[in-house]
């Protein structure tokens, strides 16, 4: 089976731990902010709040210093935006038709890069709210008394209502949809490699399979003496769809 | 002879993806969205004490209106003048003593026993 | 911009039964917290400068009131507008409306300076003779509180001067016996949050504040002796003073059980009837916002009214008194008084800007003035002006204490800004009372 190497390591720790802090610190602020519990577990929920947000802090610059590469690249299929990238909102994808029988737009997809023109727009979104939920987040612990009432109520608002915005988009549409598309769920969860079949790549991120993945340079790397030189290997570029 | 690895593509390496217009295009996307963010926290943060500066302001105004009329310190006032003229006599008088002036603090600690000292 | 909604609810019975740290008659629980409006931002905890606020982060927090200064600067502070305030304006506004009574507003220098923002214009904006238009228009008649501030200058300066000479030129004369029990460095007694605030928790320090009454008692007590009987010329029983403060610590001040010295005074000479129950020298006191409700309610805007043109013998102060309501300007207008008394001259200009608070925690000055009795050998007097007794208090009043001050003159107020800040004023929805950096780091901004 040919398989293609969709999320790096970098990324899948990024992603996984992101999710899991994400949910953690969406649960314990709603019930905070909601009122549903008693002094004592609200006081509680809100240091674990506290400890989940230095996790998930910490996480996101690790991801952005440790493989600023891979954020790079992440970001450069993010934030490039072609003519088939517009043509996607003519049928959103075929989801629509594909779910719930809703007639809109063309049968055919536009041939999409990694991610969709939909992920796109909520990738963008999602990283935005990360950074305003941690820049917020730690305004709010730190310099609560400090910075002003102004200043202090519309960070107040944004960490509250922004999340629990970004929180209902990843619950009722990023999770439903990483579950129907199941080998891209697979790939990133999976303890393992962050892999996809050929025809999944084909199909689905036809662009980004054609333009920015090559085969692995099948020479070994490894010269005469046993150690690594992959100098001499020429990277193999796929030029047949 | 290949490496065993459970996959046969993988992306480019990040230097050829990432042209160097590329990359100043997302550096600049990124430090354009941090620089306005930061300008306006910075901008409110400067301003956080500015009624207080505008409020003491007014009330050196009233100060120097005060000086013009020829009332710049207490003991120029003929009104206090005329108080002790009248009926003070002199600073730290009886009356004065009486009516200015007070002789009870009090040890609140020794008030109440709940609650922590502070400090 | 406008200004908070702030929440005001009445005194209830449990107010004047003491307990705890409040003597019987002394209004309590003048700050309170509704529960039902706290998020637990838990901003106000960190403005609080006796730790009186209880509760963690994202719990609803309440005043402990023993420890309470009623400083009201986490009102102030609050960004959700959850802390309310207890007002006597319903009995002010039933007094006014009794023709017995003589209601007397004693207007503090800081309302002057903020009472205009509750009906629409920036703050700063200054309203003196249209804010006495407006009082008297509403049926008052007015004792400046300013005026008692110069009073309060009078007897402070004479006292910090008494206090000099007995223990810096060694004058150890009969009538300066008394000041043996109260060592310098002097401090001040204007701000009734930094007393209490004192007598709570720094008791050691009690003997080195002040023996001057505030500006607002001064003029309660003035105003129901000499003003009633030799200027006005009308019963002191028929008076109901009224303070108009920028502070609600004031309205603890004025409930405080020995300020009824008019009260006994007048009995002692003889002016009272023998079974008249005893009246404090304020009757009642109403924060800034307080009088602007009170103006809203009998439909009078003090932008609007016509100024008046004549000021009444009772209304004339001085800019000495009138910068009282900021941070260090009690210590400006007593060293204007100060340098003319001691030196015998007029100094070269009236503005000392070294003392002035402005947004810095804590000032100090070193300041020459020539002694006339030592024939013009010049003293130099350091002073001290702490802005906001959190977090620039402490390590002042511990060097009192273990007598390392090199202080003779220190002036607190509770308030960081002085009283332009206070917990009465209306609130700018914008700002802080944070006047330190922003973050526990020291980081500039």
């Amino acid at each position: 089976m040919d398989k293609v190497l969709k999320f790096s390591v970098t990324e899948k720790i990024f992603h996984n731990v992101n999710a899991v802090s994400w949910y953690v610190l969406a649960i314990t602020g709603i019930i905070v902010y909601f009122n549903l519990a008693g002094s004592e577990t609200k006081n509680f929920l809100m240091q674990i709040h506290i400890w989940a947000g230095v996790v998930f802090t910490f996480n996101f610059l690790a991801f952005i210093f440790l493989a600023p590469h891979r954020f790079y690249i992440l970001m450069k299929n993010l934030l490039e935006w072609d003519k088939d990238t517009f043509a996607w909102f003519k049928n959103l994808g075929g989801y629509p038709r594909r779910f719930f029988k809703i007639n809109i737009g063309p049968e055919e997809v536009a041939p999409q890069g990694k991610f969709n023109a939909g992920q796109k727009l909520t990738y963008l979104f999602f990283i935005f709210m990360i950074i305003a939920l941690i820049v917020t987040g730690w305004f709010l612990y730190f310099a609560k008394h400090s910075m002003g009432k102004g200043l202090f109520l519309m960070f107040f608002y944004l960490h509250v209502w922004g999340s629990i915005i970004t929180t209902l988009i990843a619950t009722f549409g990023h999770i439903p949809l990483s579950i129907a598309n199941k080998e891209d769920l697979l790939a990133m969860w999976r303890i393992g490699p962050g892999t996809v079949s050929l025809k999944w790549a084909k199909h689905h991120n036809p662009k980004w399979f054609q333009n920015d993945v090559i085969m692995r340079p099948l020479q070994n790397c490894r010269d005469q003496y046993g150690k690594h030189n992959c100098k001499g290997s020429v990277p193999i570029f796929r030029n047949e769809k | 002879m290949s490496e065993k690895l459970p996959f046969q593509y993988e992306e480019k390496p990040a230097s050829l993806l990432i042209s160097r217009r590329t990359f100043l295009k997302i550096t600049g996307v990124l430090t354009s969205v941090l620089a306005i963010g930061a300008y306006t926290v910075t901008d409110f943060v400067k301003k956080r004490n500015k009624y207080i500066k505008m409020r003491q302001k007014g009330l050196y105004k009233d100060d120097l209106r005060c000086q013009r009329n020829n009332l710049p310190a207490s003991h120029l006032n003929p009104t206090v003048e005329k108080f002790y003229r009248d009926f003070a006599e002199h600073p730290l008088s009886e009356t004065a003593h009486h009516l200015l002036h007070t002789h009870h603090y009090y040890v609140r600690g020794k008030l109440n026993m709940k609650g922590e000292r502070h400090g | 911009m406008g200004v908070q909604k702030i929440a005001t609810f009445s005194p209830s019975e449990k107010t004047f039964t003491g307990g705890g740290t409040f003597l019987p008659g002394e209004v309590k629980g003048i700050i309170r917290i509704n529960p039902n409006k706290c998020v637990g931002c838990d901003t106000c905890r960190h403005h609080c400068p006796a730790g009186a606020i209880k509760g963690s982060l994202g719990v609803t927090h309440h005043i402990e009131e023993d420890l309470c200064l009623s400083c009201g600067q986490c009102l102030v502070n609050c960004p959700f507008g959850a802390i309310e305030q207890m007002s006597f304006l319903d009995e002010v506004l039933s007094r006014l409306k009794d023709p017995d009574y003589t209601v007397v507003a004693i207007i503090a220098p800081a309302v002057r300076v903020a009472l205009a923002e509750e009906f629409g214009a920036p703050p700063g904006t200054l309203t003196v003779h249209r804010m006495h238009a407006a009082f008297k228009k509403a049926g008052f008649r007015i004792y400046e509180n300013n005026l008692a501030a110069d009073q309060t200058i009078m007897e402070e300066g004479y006292e910090f001067i008494a206090k000099v000479k007995y223990w810096l030129l060694g004058d150890k004369t009969p009538e300066l016996e008394k000041f043996a029990e109260h060592p310098l460095p002097h401090f001040t007694s204007c701000c009734p949050a930094w007393i209490r605030y004192a007598e709570l928790y720094w008791p050691d320090i009690l003997p080195h504040i002040s023996g001057a009454k505030s500006p607002q008692q001064m003029a309660g007590a003035t105003v129901k002796t000499w003003v009633a009987l030799r200027l006005w010329n009308i019963d002191p029983r028929k008076i109901y003073t009224v303070g108009i403060m920028p502070c609600t610590a004031k309205i603890y001040e004025a409930s405080r059980p020995e300020f009824k010295s008019a009260f006994y005074w007048l009995k002692e000479k003889g002016h009272l009837p023998e079974d008249t129950p005893p009246f404090p020298d304020v009757d009642a006191v109403l924060t800034t916002r307080d009088a602007a409700e009170l103006f809203r309610c009998l439909n009078i805007n003090p932008l609007n009214v016509s100024p008046e043109k004549e000021t009444d013998i009772t209304e004339v102060y001085t800019g000495g008194a009138t910068i009282f309501g900021n941070s260090g300007g009690v210590t400006e207008a007593a060293l204007r008084t100060a340098y003319c008394v001691l030196s015998g001259q007029e100094p070269s200009s009236w503005n000392i800007e070294a003392v002035r608070g402005h947004t810095t925690g804590v000032r100090t000055a070193k300041l020459a003035i020539p002694l006339k009795p030592l024939g013009g050998k010049k003293a130099n007097f350091h002073i001290c002006v702490v802005n906001g007794v959190k977090n620039h208090l402490e390590p002042i009043l511990e060097d009192v204490v273990i007598g390392k001050s090199p202080f003779h003159f220190i002036e607190v107020m509770n308030c960081p800004g002085g009283c332009i800040n206070g917990g009465g004023q209306p609130v700018n929805p914008m700002g802080t009372s944070w006047i330190d950096p922003l973050l526990p780091l020291p980081l500039k901004a």
